[in-house]
């Protein structure tokens, strides 16, 4: 279970991207618009706008290895997790009304730069990919990035 | 192929992405704080500490990486591929001076060592979708 | 699959052709602008040893001249470990803070001796702030304190210029913006030249004031001794003769450096004065006097301040020039100067020397005055030594020929620089020369002086351009190029004072128009073409007026020694083109090391050893040609324009039918009519 700390990290004003690979091992990457921690908090679900997810949803398709990582854009304080495709579903209404708080939670954090720099992403329509997480790190660039998260029960 | 409109987003101002897989076929995501633009067919990372990245295009060459303009944001999307590393050399003494420059003004001189200048070459480039 | 892009159509193609030109253009007009402000910056520093006042010049061109409006200049301390803030532009108090060589974008840059530009530091900065953080939660290791560094808070962009001199580090150059990129490569290369002149002239003050330190030291160590004769007096001990001698030493020197120092004397005196080799003598020299005309009328309604800092102004300005010309300025009086030529160090071309230095004084300084200013030259015996009292004794000259070139100045017109009659025959080679209307001179008589109007253009050299030949009547335009090539490019380089050491003067631009007319004069012959379209142009150009650069670092009087052997001449040459290289390197010219290099190997080996280009060949016959046809001093009378052609035709190279370069500069430079006849290899004659 990701503990409670960092589900509240994922569900403020961050960065997130998704990272899959083709039958050939050549990577892709792909920008998510909001993440949501199931309530047993061992799966998220990654709000992939349609932009930009072609070559994702292509390598989906092949293999269900998926990898995401979540950044605060001002500290780089970051995490990434790895897990299992379960299901990818067009986004729902509520769930793109999530996708705009976080949009306003990462402009008031980004409040020094021109707004359009939030505002002019693309985030919806988008697809709801939702994956079980079997590890994670901490990511922060530094000395110690790339160190196992404890994901056991009642951390 | 990398057009001189990508030079802003090469410049170190805000940070950029990076994907790579490892021989078992598992993907990796990680921030990195700049791509260095080398010549119009290669560009290149600090590889400064042995982590997954590291580690994954010596098994597995192939990676992508989206870098950012830090003044219009506008992204873009590169598919490289690990060539050769540089522990010395032009390329090597500029990224080495800089680090040593920030490294030294936050108090991590000697944490922050730069190893080698890990040279990429471009295999593909576009202009990200994710701003229309 | 997509149909292919369409074809840009040949419009757009234009389109972008002119862009890519506009954008060049634009490069280029910027750096010529700033190639001349390199020069004035340069020049105002050079004429100052007042540390102040240096770092004030400096800043206050990066702000008003380049731009920039943050910038500024630390101080090494002596151990070399750390940089203190001693002035800075565009911030509220900056000035005594201090960092560590290697702290910083300023101090990385001092540590490394390296020039650094960035343009990402407030975005790296906060990027490794964000990993500190985690680090130091962490809890791995302890970390370094953050350093707090002088200057902007938010700086993106940072320039920073090691000031270097001889190996020492002085200190670093460093200009700032809250921009991103906010300096280019153009940026770091003019700094990087101006840095030179910085780092050159703040170690040139820091020298003054250590000599000023060791006068008050020497105040010191006087004092002391004068204590300890008295205890010895005092007591029982006779004074011993040592003591007696060590006292009249510290005593002269004392007086010497002080009264030097009063009166800032050229750096190359003082080794003389303390040598005491400045015994009164008779000396062959040339005097020149300046006046400001009306200058009582012009200061009449300014502060005693403004009247004074004006003043000086003009005698750092005049003191700069006389300098480039190896004069020296015996004294001021009032607003008017006198100089030496020639005393008190010697030079063999004082006379023009000082021709040419007040040519420049009046370009540069005299139209800053509203009426002008006069300037009288004389060459002629005096009697030099030290005069006055003896705690106050100056180095000064006596005898008629400085009170005519006192009187000559008095009846100058305006904005010219008059020169005594007897001047004319060493002037008239190289001069316009003019003839002043006769006047009565008290204690001469009448006196017809000459009006030097500027050197003799190429063009109405006599010596070295027939008016007949093919260079006269079609290539002409050639030596405007070159004199706008000139000072476009190469702006930071003064001429005039390199040729003036050996007297070849206008030798750079003559070399420089007769291989590009000659360049052309081949292009168009359809026979040899060929071989002569590769050769660049500009490239050539630029090599012939950069070819000896290196001349200022040579002694004058090696440069003039007409007596050189074998050894002699080859040594020259060897240091002439490690001067020259090194130049190159300052100013960023090292793409043309090359071609030089191959030039001087020509010339050394006579063309006999190797294969040398095709521009290699334009310069040398050109620089053969004018070496015998200018008047120099070391070469006695120059040739005659048809016996340096037939020279040429009898060296070993321009005999072999592998060089028909010797033939057609022949073709370009005789008078018309002449022709070349060959009637064996050792006999080739034009008539």
């Amino acid at each position: 279970m990701i503990p409670e700390k960092i589900v509240d990290f994922m569900h403020g004003g961050v960065l997130s991207w998704v990272g899959t690979r083709d039958a050939r091992l050549r990577p892709a990457l792909t920008w998510a618009f909001g993440v949501r921690v199931g309530s047993a908090r061992d799966e998220i679900t990654a709000f992939v706008p349609d932009v930009e997810i072609d070559q994702t949803r292509s390598n989906l398709s092949l293999n269900d290895l998926v990898a995401l990582n979540v950044v605060q854009p001002i500290t780089h304080e970051a995490y990434q997790f790895k897990g299992k495709l379960t299901g990818m579903r067009p986004s729902t209404e509520e769930e793109q009304a999530v996708q705009e708080i976080l949009r306003a939670k990462v402009a008031a954090l980004l409040i020094m730069f021109p707004p359009e720099l939030v505002t002019g992403f693309i985030a919806a329509p988008s697809t709801a990919v939702t994956f079980t997480v079997e590890e994670a790190f901490v990511q922060t660039p530094g000395p110690g990035a790339g160190r196992p998260l404890d994901l056991s029960a009642g951390s | 192929m990398l057009p001189d409109e990508i030079k802003p987003a090469m410049l170190g101002i805000v940070p950029s992405t990076i994907v790579t897989c490892s021989l078992a076929g598992v993907p990796n995501v990680t921030e990195i704080s700049q791509v260095w633009y080398v010549d119009e067919d290669h560009v290149a990372l600090s590889h400064q500490f042995f982590n997954k990245t590291h580690r994954n295009v010596r098994e597995n060459p192939f990676a992508a990486v989206i870098v950012r303009d830090g003044r219009t944001f506008q992204e873009w999307y590169l598919e490289i591929q690990y060539d050769h590393s540089e522990e010395s050399g032009p390329l090597f003494d500029k990224m080495d001076i800089e680090l040593e420059a920030i490294a030294s003004m936050t108090g991590m001189s000697g944490v922050f060592k730069l190893r080698a200048a890990d040279v990429y070459r471009v295999l593909s480039v576009r202009k990200s979708k994710s701003r229309g | 699959m997509a149909a292919p892009p369409a074809e840009p159509s040949i419009r757009d193609q234009m389109v972008d052709n002119q862009k890519v030109i506009d954008s060049l253009n634009n490069k280029l007009a910027r750096k010529s602008d700033e190639v001349r402000i390199i020069q004035q910056i340069s020049s105002e520093i050079s004429s100052t040893l007042d540390l102040d006042r240096i770092l004030a010049i400096s800043l206050d061109a990066m702000e008003a001249v380049l731009g920039f409006r943050h910038s500024m200049i630390l101080l090494a301390s002596a151990d070399e470990r750390t940089l203190k803030v001693a002035a800075s532009r565009g911030y509220d108090g900056n000035t005594g803070a201090e960092i560590a060589v290697g702290q910083g974008v300023l101090g990385v840059a001092a540590r490394r001796r390296q020039v650094l530009r960035m343009g990402n530091v407030a975005s790296q900065r906060a990027y490794l702030a964000g990993v500190r953080a985690r680090t130091e939660a962490a809890g791995a290791g302890t970390l370094a304190p953050v350093a707090e560094m002088p200057g902007l808070a938010n700086a993106q962009s940072q320039l920073a210029i090691p000031l270097v001199v001889k190996n020492r580090l002085v200190g670093v150059l460093g200009v700032e913006s809250e921009r991103a990129s906010g300096f280019d490569e153009l940026d770091e290369m003019l700094l990087s030249i101006v840095g030179n002149q910085i780092a050159t002239g703040i170690d040139n003050a820091q020298m003054h004031l250590n000599a000023i330190e060791h006068s008050r030291k020497l105040d010191a160590v006087n004092a002391e001794l004068l204590h300890l004769n008295q205890a010895l007096e005092a007591g029982v001990a006779a004074r011993t003769a040592e003591l007696s001698s060590a006292l009249d030493q510290v005593s002269r020197e004392k007086d010497l450096s002080e009264s030097l120092l009063r009166r800032m004397a050229p750096s190359e005196v003082i080794p003389l004065m303390l040598e005491d080799k400045l015994v009164a003598r008779r000396l062959d020299v040339t005097v020149m006097f300046t006046d400001i005309v009306d200058f009582t009328a012009y200061s009449a309604g300014m502060e005693p301040d403004e009247v004074f800092s004006q003043l000086n102004d003009f005698f750092s300005a005049a003191g700069d020039i006389i300098g480039r010309y190896r004069g020296y300025i015996n004294k001021t009086n009032g607003d008017g100067i006198m100089a030496l030529f020639g005393v008190p160090f010697e030079s063999v071309t004082h006379c023009t020397d000082a021709v040419l230095a007040a040519l420049a004084m009046q370009r540069e300084i005299g139209s800053h005055f509203p009426w002008g200013m006069r300037v009288g030259i004389n060459s002629g015996v005096v009697t030099a030594g030290m005069l006055g009292p003896p705690d106050k004794s100056l180095y000064d000259v006596l005898g008629e020929a400085v009170n005519i070139a006192s009187r000559v100045e008095a009846l100058c017109p305006p904005g010219a620089v008059a020169v005594a009659p007897q001047g004319g025959e060493v002037l008239k080679p190289w001069f316009r020369l003019d003839v002043l209307p006769e006047q009565d001179v008290k204690g001469v008589g009448r006196l017809a002086s000459l009006n030097a109007l500027g050197l003799k253009p190429i063009a109405e050299d006599g010596r070295r351009v027939d008016p007949t030949s093919q260079f006269a009547a079609r290539y002409l335009p050639v030596v405007e190029e070159v004199d706008a090539a000139k000072r476009e490019r190469f702006g930071m380089i003064d001429f005039v004072s390199l040729q003036a050491r050996d007297l070849a003067l206008q030798h750079n631009e003559a070399v420089a128009a007769y291989a590009v007319a000659l360049l052309r004069m081949l292009r168009a012959d359809d026979a040899v073409a060929a071989r002569w379209q590769a050769v660049d142009e500009a490239e050539l150009m630029a090599a012939a007026l950069l070819h000896d650069a290196g001349k200022h670092a040579i002694e004058p009087a090696r440069l003039n020694n007409r007596n050189l052997d074998v050894a002699g001449r080859d040594s020259l040459r060897r240091d002439l083109l490690e001067g020259t290289l090194r130049t190159l390197a300052k100013i960023g010219a090292e793409s043309l090391e090359t071609l030089i290099t191959d030039l001087y190997r020509f010339e050394a080996t006579r063309g006999a050893e190797g294969q040398f280009d095709a521009a290699v060949e334009l310069l040398a016959v050109a620089d053969i040609y004018d070496a015998l046809t200018a008047p120099k001093i070391y070469k006695g009378s120059p040739w005659r324009i048809v016996g340096a052609l037939a020279e040429l035709m009898r060296l070993p190279y321009g005999q072999t039918g592998r060089r028909p370069v010797f033939a057609a500069f022949a073709e370009l430079m005789k008078p018309a009519g002449a022709a070349i006849i060959a009637r064996a290899k050792q006999d080739v004659l034009i008539r």
